[in-house]
């Protein structure tokens, strides 16, 4: 883009600072702050409106898989840190190895969820649910499935967005100056990682 | 920074009335009580019609002397339908929906509350004049809502 | 598409090529033309659903249409007239407007752009669709629970209405991350953002309350969604569930969205009254930062929509407060849009007529908004056509008439030809006429008890005479509504070219030719003031704001100095948007339509993400251009 004759010095170029894509990711995930904020909020409503419906921890959801399943998609927030430091310094072998880590724990992740709600879903446990066996009431499948599901999808989502961007990174699409695919990618799942950890504890743990 | 003068005039006039709202609301909130009244009690929805505090349904006198009126909404009428009430008597009424939310809005007054299935609505108020009052449903609840109506008669005092 | 020199800016091939160039266009120009048109289509779409409202009401005991039929209008009318009207027009204006009065050459994410629109549309689209299987949603466009619920509404008019809000919904989104970012980061050399346009400015902050006040009505949607479709019991009381979780949602997410709506006015009538004045906008900073303060007092105010559901004093109070706070930044704007008039030299134009009609009228919905505020005054004003009275004072004489200012105002660049000024104000006036017709008397029947959404009333109620004046204003506007689609077809066809410049404008979009070519700016612009093309043609004189020695930015050029590449079309975006449309309408049908939209959507997501924004082929301007690339 040229300029005309007459650039003032005084006034450096306007802007933000930050790249498009990424501040488009910044943006993105604000709203998504809000999406969560409003499940979660309206969990807590619920939740204090009618806590006789609540089960105790670990008597119908399983609290060590889960666990260990938090582990994993924490690891994952690890490998993606390392993938992108990897295309800052140029290292092509280690973005595709580090992301490829990344993608196998987050499909992990989905697929252990998947399994906890077939397992769920056995016993009778599903988001209609009137009652499950003596403990936990229609509110506790409801905000189960609501909260949990919609994490997992966006787990989910990022899986698929995370093989859209490994491809490209075995095409040979990122470099060290041009990186923002992976960056704001990271930024996507960091995000997802620190939501998990935030309904973990409040859906499984209290 | 450089404000021109009438817009500095407008900046204070604006400040003034604006601790001038808020000075209002607040004494009339807290010392003149100016606020809509609100009641949260819940009720299973299915046990309305036989909840002791529905029993018996319309005009019932309490023991100081107050009027107790017990309404269910319903789709698409208001149980009793007619109500009657002396005037400069304290009234109370008590209404639950056993299905969808409705409205209450008595006409001409500023009696106006939602009924909502869950909860009972709770309001008390004193009729002045003598008259015939129409009662109408003002929340959409479904395909006649329009003829959901009620009647209001409230009597002279006793002399 | 090839490479090609533009030769004659202006020349009118902005717009042509075949249906394949416009369902793979990128152009936010392109992409604004067609927000436009799907959002006046709905207009009479949704102004025929009044009309038929009205007649229905205009006497007693109407037999004009039944109870149910009635109840699907009052919901089609209010979802079409927010979503599928008002929202898409200000769409309209932010697309084709921003890039140029920042001096940038397109969105940040032009290919998002298009899945935008394309997604509103199917949207749109499927909405309507509800009326072809004869099962148009019922329950009101706010479709309080539990009356949503599958017991008491089991067809497929509630699924059609809200799985396609929440289609359009994700289009609002995507369009808010795309022009917060353009705004933000894409503004022209010298264009702080306490330079940039009022109309920018509001845009905004539209953008931001976007962000934050869907995801809320997306949960909102989510749960009655699961409610009806997998049985969770989220709105339903027997089950320990709440209908007033519905209420909060949805007002959390429908207040702001009432200032989303008015937002964009506010934008146009501040850039509309100091071009028609020949004077700045007075107070501009204070002008921004109301807007912001509107935005944000936005969010604390959406129980004033409850005072009847019983929230108890406190809350009562709180709301009530915020909701007053909130008439003082309004007031601000009024007040100095007043000021901007006093004194100027007027020039007495249709977009000048609409842009003060607006004024006018917003005062008197404001005020009827601020008795609703209240809470013991609003006790006997709710769910009565007092209501109904105010919000279509603030959305028809608010938002419709501010919209229609910058349809007027915008017209020349837009089309590059001049529209009828008779007509033009023919069009106001019997606007301005059936509206108040239309809506005032509404303040008398709400005082005297109508309640709101009832399909019919007895006679001896005394309401007759007040519903058949509004009838007759209904269709006062109806004519007006004709008489702007004859004036617009007419300019179409044979109205007077435009020059780049007709109304003596202060910014950047004023400074190329109407209609711009398709590169906006053959050199990006460098910006000095607030009112860059006014300190270029009249001097620091006019610039009484800024006592600026720099230059204001000249006129560009007819051809770019420098080669210019464009973003190249793509087919990606319709094809994604297709796919998510069949996801939700999919959920109509059955789990085979849903998985095949998800194909779909995967797919067109795949192929864009690996598409190039720019590729060999694309369009090109300027110079020969050199080899591929």
């Amino acid at each position: 883009m040229s300029h005309s004759a007459t650039i003032s010095a005084s006034h450096p170029m306007e802007g933000m600072k930050v790249y498009n894509l990424k501040l488009g990711m910044w943006v993105f995930l604000l709203s998504e702050v809000m999406f969560f904020s409003s499940l979660i909020g309206a969990y807590i409503i619920l939740r204090f409106a009618h806590p006789e419906q609540w089960a105790e921890p670990n008597a119908v959801l399983n609290v060590p898989l889960t666990g260990f399943n938090t582990f994993m998609l924490i690891c994952s927030s690890v490998t993606m840190v390392k993938a992108f430091a990897a295309i800052e310094h140029g290292d092509q072998a280690g973005l595709k190895k580090w992301l490829i880590a990344t993608i196998i724990l987050g499909s992990a992740f989905v697929g252990i969820q998947v399994f906890e709600y077939i397992k769920l879903a056995g016993h009778g446990f599903v988001p209609a649910a009137a009652s499950y066996a003596a403990e936990g009431g229609p509110l506790y499948g409801s905000t189960f499935y609501t909260m949990t599901g919609f994490h997992g999808a966006h787990v989910t989502i990022g899986v698929l967005a995370l093989i859209f961007t490994a491809i490209k990174a075995f095409r040979g699409k990122y470099s060290a100056v041009d990186y923002g695919g992976v960056e704001i990618m990271g930024l996507y799942w960091h995000f997802v990682d620190l939501v998990w950890i935030i309904l973990f504890t409040i859906v499984y743990l209290i | 920074m450089r404000v021109d003068p009438y817009e500095r005039a407008w900046m204070w006039a604006s400040a003034v009335m604006i601790v001038a709202f808020v000075a209002t609301i607040a004494y009339g909130a807290v010392t003149q009580s100016y606020h809509p009244p609100s009641h949260v009690e819940t009720i299973d929805p299915k046990q309305v019609w036989s909840s002791p505090s529905f029993q018996p349904l319309g005009v019932v006198e309490r023991a100081d002397g107050s009027i107790e009126v017990r309404v269910i909404a319903h789709m698409f009428a208001f149980q009793k339908p007619e109500i009657e009430v002396p005037a400069g008597r304290r009234v109370t009424f008590r209404l639950s929906s056993v299905d969808v939310i409705h409205g209450f809005q008595i006409v001409g007054t500023n009696a106006n509350t939602m009924v909502m299935p869950g909860y009972v609505s709770e309001f008390t108020t004193v009729f002045e004049k003598p008259g015939e009052y129409l009662i109408v449903c003002n929340e959409y609840c479904g395909l006649s809502h329009h003829v959901m109506h009620a009647k209001l008669i409230v009597t002279p005092r006793a002399r | 598409m090839s490479v090609r020199a533009m030769t004659a800016p202006g020349h009118e091939s902005l717009y042509s090529g075949g249906m394949r160039s416009w369902l793979t266009t990128v152009d936010h120009k392109r992409i604004g033309v067609l927000y436009g048109i799907s959002a006046l289509f709905y207009f009479v779409v949704g102004g025929v659903e009044a009309l038929i409202i009205r007649l229905q009401l205009a006497s007693a005991d109407g037999t004009v249409v039944g109870a149910d039929t009635f109840n699907q209008l009052f919901t089609m009318h209010g979802t079409t007239m927010v979503f599928l009207v008002l929202m898409p027009l200000s769409a309209a204006l932010f697309n084709y407007m921003i890039p140029l009065m920042i001096g940038a050459r397109d969105v940040a994410f032009p290919r998002l752009n298009a899945f935008s629109f394309w997604t509103f549309l199917f949207g749109s689209l499927l909405l309507n669709l509800s009326f072809l299987v004869g099962n148009p949603p019922d329950a009101g466009w706010f479709g309080y629970a539990n009356l949503t619920s599958k017991q008491y509404n089991p067809g497929m008019g509630i699924d059609f209405w809200l799985l396609s809000v929440q289609i359009m919904g994700i289009a609002s989104i995507a369009s808010a991350v795309n022009f917060t970012v353009t705004i933000l980061n894409m503004r022209a050399h010298g264009m702080s953002l306490m330079r940039m346009p009022l109309f920018v400015w509001m845009a905004l902050i539209v953008q931001v309350l976007m962000l934050l006040a869907f995801p809320p009505i997306t949960v909102a949607f989510i749960y009655l969604m699961f409610d009806r479709f997998f049985g969770t019991h989220f709105y339903i009381p027997d089950a320990g569930g709440t209908p007033i979780l519905w209420q909060h949602l949805f007002w959390i997410f429908g207040h702001p969205e009432v200032y989303i709506l008015i937002l964009p006015s506010f934008g146009v009538v501040s850039e509309v009254l100091p071009t028609f004045s020949r004077k700045p906008l007075f107070g501009a900073p204070f002008m921004i930062f109301s807007g912001i303060l509107i935005g944000f007092l936005g969010f604390g105010v959406w129980s004033h929509h409850m005072f009847t559901t019983g929230l108890g004093a406190v809350a009562d109070t709180a709301f009530s407060l915020a909701t007053m706070l909130i008439a003082i930044p309004t007031g601000v704007k009024i007040f100095n849009w007043i000021a901007t008039l006093w004194g100027g030299h007027i020039h007495f134009k249709t977009p000048l007529y609409f842009a003060v009609g607006m004024v006018g009228l917003f005062i008197i919905g404001g005020l009827s908004g601020i008795m609703h505020a209240s809470p013991p005054v609003d006790i006997q004003q709710h769910d009565t056509y007092f209501v109904v009275a105010h919000l279509h004072y603030v959305f028809f004489g608010g938002t419709v008439f501010g919209l229609f200012a910058g349809i007027y105002y915008w017209w020349p660049k837009i089309t590059g030809r001049m529209i009828g000024e008779g007509l033009g104000k023919l069009h106001f006036w019997l606007m301005f006429i059936g509206m108040n017709l239309t809506f005032f008397p509404m303040h008398f029947l709400g005082m005297d008890g109508m309640p709101r959404r009832i399909y019919t009333y007895a006679a001896d109620l005394g309401w007759e005479r007040w519903n058949l004046i509004a009838t007759v204003g209904a269709f006062v506007i109806a004519v007006s509504v004709l008489v702007f689609f004859v004036n617009a077809v007419r300019s179409v066809r044979a109205g007077e070219p435009a020059g780049g410049d007709p109304w003596d404008g202060a910014t950047l979009e004023w400074t190329m030719s109407s209609p711009p070519p398709e590169y906006n700016f053959a050199i990006v612009p460098v910006v000095n003031s607030a009112r860059p093309f006014w300190l270029h043609k009249f001097g620091p004189t006019r610039d009484i704001s800024t006592r600026t020695r720099e230059e204001g930015t000249p006129p560009q050029p007819d051809t770019p100095p420098e080669r210019i590449d464009l973003p190249s079309p793509s087919g990606w975006p319709i094809l994604a948007a297709l796919g998510l449309s069949l996801v939700g309408g999919g959920a109509l049908v059955g789990l085979w339509l849903v998985l095949v939209g998800v194909a779909v959507l995967v797919f067109g997501v795949y192929r864009w993400a690996f598409q190039p924004l720019e590729r060999l082929g694309h369009p090109t301007f300027g110079p020969a251009p050199g080899g591929g690339r």
